[in-house]
């Protein structure tokens, strides 16, 4: 019996489809109009925001700040969550579960509670500057709020979670029997990992941190929250642009530009997946 | 492979003197050697282990056992914590203003509803990417997985621009409505509906159903006993996640959001640029808890294996 | 008729006697039932205070009081975000942002006559469109025991704080914020520049070491409650709420040429398509009160408009302290003049200087 299951699809994929084109229509089209005072906008359309955009070394200046600081987060959130990941996806047990468990409610938790808790932590008199004080490292209390490392601090915690679960399912797909082998051809645990498992993952990883860069990129709330004002990333850049300076044709473009860059991003890892795909499926 | 450190694969017969060395060779010296080396570095595993999750868990820890902190000063209500807490109470729970409640409430209803909408849209979907035979695929599966790309800023100000444009033309407004709320979080949400139920789907076999219908069972029947509880738990997983966009988001809720119509986090981000005081801890850690307990419930549900599926491509 | 109906009787009579009259007090009392009002103003203190003071005359009416949080350039972005809609009926803003305010026509007529109150008002509107409800004095609050410690001398004007000694120390209002706009001008005034030439004034603020910038004041009193911050720009109600906390703290009105400290003027307007115009009225003749006055400014640290109130506020010792009440020097204060004000291209140079580098 022959089912049209494609004819299930036409419904929903009318709605996603509007939604989606329907959205990205009407801001795209008003960030070809250039801003007047007053919430008005010119009456004829120009390429001028994107050109003020490219040129202006303010925006350049916030989209390399966005830039640099969603690398460090995607670093730092595969640097320290691999070896997590590893060792909670080769060695099941009652533990791996309860931390994995932990991790996935750190991504349930709204990332404003988590940047309550950050504050309270490194504030000047919370326990991370006393044990800094008391260890004699500082002389004088430091904050992180309204520095790029406070928001990288708050953009961790948002990714670390997500990053974490990606990776894991990544090393899970490694079969344990290569590390057995590796073992019994002599190598130690280490060397099993720099040369089995790392290069194995690898792919995966560029992906993890890919997809965290991406996310970073685009996040809003850590940096509106923890920039203290003068960390003004891209997202909350367009957000001041869009709900404070009321601009929609500018605030539109610099989405646009967001959009582009996120969207470049994300087929460069396909594209860098598809051709470790090819070469693995070659040598294994 | 062959500069990996692996000592050379041992040749069929056992050369005479010669053996290379391995690591179940067992002399007393070196038993004891890998002995240690094994107890160090499972020390330093589990070290490294407790500083990254105590790192990771602190603020957690630190909004809810602050939420029952009791200010130090009793005649003035500052918006300072005292953490680690030096008297308890239970004040600020009773403090937590009206209006952090009615959008906890808010956020929860907007949550299922939205969940239940992505699930409506993304389990076709995900029949009709899987199952069907049509051209034109990798298009569809583009558009449905879409706003997975989209930053959330840029929806948010899609949509709130889309909404000012649609009521230009028709004059009715849904920006700052729960509907327009309501619609911003189902399009983000959808995909992860869609992504878990096709990865169920792609692992089940088809034959089970063919099995069904040449028993005799009717399509829709066939849907409703074999398929529909064989995809479940993808179906619950997607809903789970769906749900979870929708309660935690800020960024298109600070936008399409309004007094009228106001989620939880976009409370908590007010509450925390215009007046914080630690009122906003205790219904934070309210919400913590349903969390907690939300992860508890879908890891009996689904498994851990079911609950980290949709994060995957 | 027996004794026990005489006496059921009597009851009836005395129950029907009570009711009638508790009805004819509850029709009074009942004109706004079924009113939701909404006001959109700051949070901590300021709708603490009006809520308990102000409110609290319409709750009695039976009316419902919301409070939409926020700075008034929040709210103003809330109430454009609505497009035409009334997210809120009254507004309190600042009298610089009122060029934007009118600009865009976002507010009603007030019925002056359903406002008796405003007769006893310092100054006249400068519209019929909105009403004075305070002012504040804009300040250098600083930790005397902290400055002492160091060896600092205390500041006299906005220049002095571009000390090393108080590297990351620093607190200004963002230009987002309640005390923001008033704090560029001051800045401004500060290096030789005025509200159409800021540009000096961000210089200077970028010479602060280490600076932050607060959204809400409560922030202020936070940090320097935690030790975080040692001196802030703010005004001097934020420094009475720090002193309420235990934090050692003075107040200094910055000099700026001629001038000492600055005075930010609050208003309250009523939003155009509004329902809810009577009870909104209601509740700003309400906050125009002497006692409602009197009783806000002692709580919130601001000087009311109303003279009658004004002579209330030395009852307090801390205020006393960090409120200057002396009406000469109240007078000897800038006010930013709002029509040279551009406040688009001031979000506009903040955005671009003053961004971390």
């Amino acid at each position: 019996m022959k089912t049209r299951w494609g004819m299930l699809l036409i419904v929903p994929l009318v709605v996603s489809a509007a939604l989606l084109f329907g959205s990205q229509f009407v801001f795209l089209k008003q960030s070809f109009f250039v801003d007047l005072p007053f919430g008005r906008k010119a009456a004829s359309w120009s390429l001028a925001n994107y050109t003020r955009i490219l040129t202006d070394p303010y925006y350049l200046r916030t989209l390399w700040l966005t830039t640099y600081i969603s690398l460090a987060v995607a670093a730092a959130c595969v640097g320290f969550g691999f070896p997590i990941a590893k060792v909670l996806a080769r060695r099941p047990s009652r533990w791996t579960t309860f931390l994995l468990c932990a991790i996935v409610l750190t991504s349930f938790i709204t990332t404003v509670i988590q940047i309550f808790g950050i504050v309270i932590v490194f504030r000047a008199d919370g326990p991370i500057n006393r044990a800094l004080l008391a260890l004699g490292i500082v002389d004088r209390p430091f904050t992180i709020i309204g520095t790029p490392l406070g928001v990288i601090v708050g953009l961790v915690y948002a990714s670390f979670g997500f990053g974490v679960m990606l990776m894991y399912a990544i090393v899970r797909t490694i079969p344990v029997t290569l590390d057995e082998a590796a073992a019994i051809h002599g190598a130690t645990p280490l060397r099993t990992l720099w040369r089995v498992v790392l290069p194995l993952c690898l792919p995966g990883l560029i992906v993890a941190f890919l997809t965290i860069f991406n996310t970073s990129m685009g996040a809003f709330t850590s940096a509106a929250l923890l920039g203290g004002g003068r960390v003004i990333t891209l997202p909350v850049l367009i957000q001041r642009t869009m709900l404070l300076d009321v601009k929609y044709g500018m605030a539109g473009a610099l989405a646009a530009l967001l959009l582009l860059f996120v969207v470049l991003m994300n087929f460069v890892s396909i594209a860098i997946l598809r051709r470790f795909r090819s070469v693995r499926l070659a040598t294994v | 492979m062959n500069n990996a450190g692996i000592a050379p694969h041992p040749s069929p017969l056992p050369a005479s003197g010669e053996r290379e060395p391995s690591v179940s060779e067992a002399g007393e010296g070196s038993s004891v050697r890998v002995l240690r080396r094994i107890r160090w570095r499972t020390l330093v595993t589990v070290a490294y282990f407790i500083v990254i999750f105590t790192v990771l868990l602190a603020p957690l820890v630190v909004v809810i056992g602050g939420s029952f902190s009791a200010p130090p000063n009793e005649r003035v209500v500052m918006s300072y914590v005292e953490f680690p807490p030096k008297r308890l109470t239970l004040e600020w729970y009773a403090r937590i203003p009206h209006a952090q409640l009615r959008a906890l409430g808010f956020s929860f209803v907007l949550g299922l509803g939205v969940s239940f909408a992505a699930c409506l849209l993304g389990v076709p979907t995900a029949l009709g990417l899987v199952r069907g035979r049509f051209r034109g695929k990798p298009i569809a599966s583009a558009i449905v997985r879409a706003p997975l790309q989209i930053p959330h800023v840029v929806s948010g100000i899609a949509f709130l621009q889309l909404f000012y444009a649609v009521g230009d033309l028709g004059g009715a407004y849904v920006q700052g409505t729960t509907a327009g709320l309501f619609i911003g979080h189902v399009f983000m949400a959808t995909p992860f509906v869609v992504g878990s139920v096709m990865a169920v789907l792609q692992r089940m076999n088809p034959r089970l159903e063919e099995a069904a219908c040449v028993l005799g069972a009717s399509p829709w029947r066939t849907f409703r006993r074999v398929t529909l509880p064989l995809i479940a738990p993808g179906v619950f997983t997607g809903a789970l996640y769906a749900f979870i966009v929708s309660f935690v988001d800020v960024p298109v809720a600070l936008f399409l959001a309004s007094p009228d119509a106001t989620t939880f986090p976009v409370e908590l981000f007010n509450s925390m640029e215009q007046d914080f005081n630690p009122s906003s801890l205790a219904s934070a850690s309210l919400a913590a808890g349903f969390a907690i307990v939300l992860v508890f419930v879908a890891q009996r549900v689904v498994g851990l294996d079911g609950l980290l599926k949709p994060k995957t491509q | 008729m027996t004794i026990r109906m005489r006496l059921l009787l009597a009851a009836g009579a005395a129950l029907m006697l009570f009711s009638l009259t508790a009805a004819g007090q509850g029709s009074e009392d009942t004109r706004f039932a079924g009113v939701t009002l909404r006001v959109a103003t700051w949070g901590g203190a300021t709708r603490d205070g009006l809520r308990d003071y102000v409110a609290s005359e319409l709750e009695r009416r039976g009316a419902k009081v919301e409070f939409v949080i926020g700075s008034p350039q929040d709210n103003l972005a809330k109430l454009i975000a609505a497009h035409g809609q009334v997210p809120f009926d009254v507004y309190e803003f600042l009298g610089t942002m009122r060029p934007e305010i009118e600009g865009r026509k976002l507010l009603a007529k007030l019925d002056m006559s359903k406002i008796p109150n405003a007769k006893g008002l310092k100054f006249e509107p400068p519209s019929d469109r909105m009403v004075p409800t305070w002012i504040t004095e804009e300040m250098i609050v600083y930790n005397k025991d902290k400055f002492r410690a160091d060896g600092i001398a205390p500041p006299r004007s906005l220049a002095d704080l571009a000390n090393p000694k108080l590297a990351g120390r620093i607190m200004i209002p963002d230009i987002s914020s309640g005390g923001g706009i008033e704090s560029v001008g001051a800045f401004a005034l500060t290096a030789g520049g005025n509200e159409t030439n800021i540009a000096p004034g961000l210089k200077l603020i970028n010479e602060l070491p280490g600076v932050r910038f607060w959204k809400a004041g409560g922030e202020v009193v936070t940090q320097f409650k935690s030790g975080d911050i040692w001196v802030a720009v703010a005004h001097a109600g934020w420094a009475l709420r720090t002193a309420r906390a235990g934090v050692p703290v003075a107040t200094v009105p910055a000099q700026m040429g001629a001038h000492r400290g600055m005075v930010k003027e609050g208003y309250v307007g009523v939003i155009q398509g509004t329902r809810n115009q009577e009870a909104a009225e209601f509740f700003i003749n309400t906050y125009l009160s002497p006692e409602a006055q009197a009783k806000f400014a002692l709580k919130v640290g601001v000087v009311p408009v109303v003279q009658a109130a004004r002579t209330k506020m030395g009852e307090d010792a801390t205020l006393r302290e960090l409120v200057i009440l002396d009406p000469t020097k109240i007078d000897n204060m800038v006010r930013l003049d709002p029509q040279k004000i551009d406040l688009s291209k001031w979000n506009d140079e903040w955005n671009r200087t003053v961004a971390a580098r």
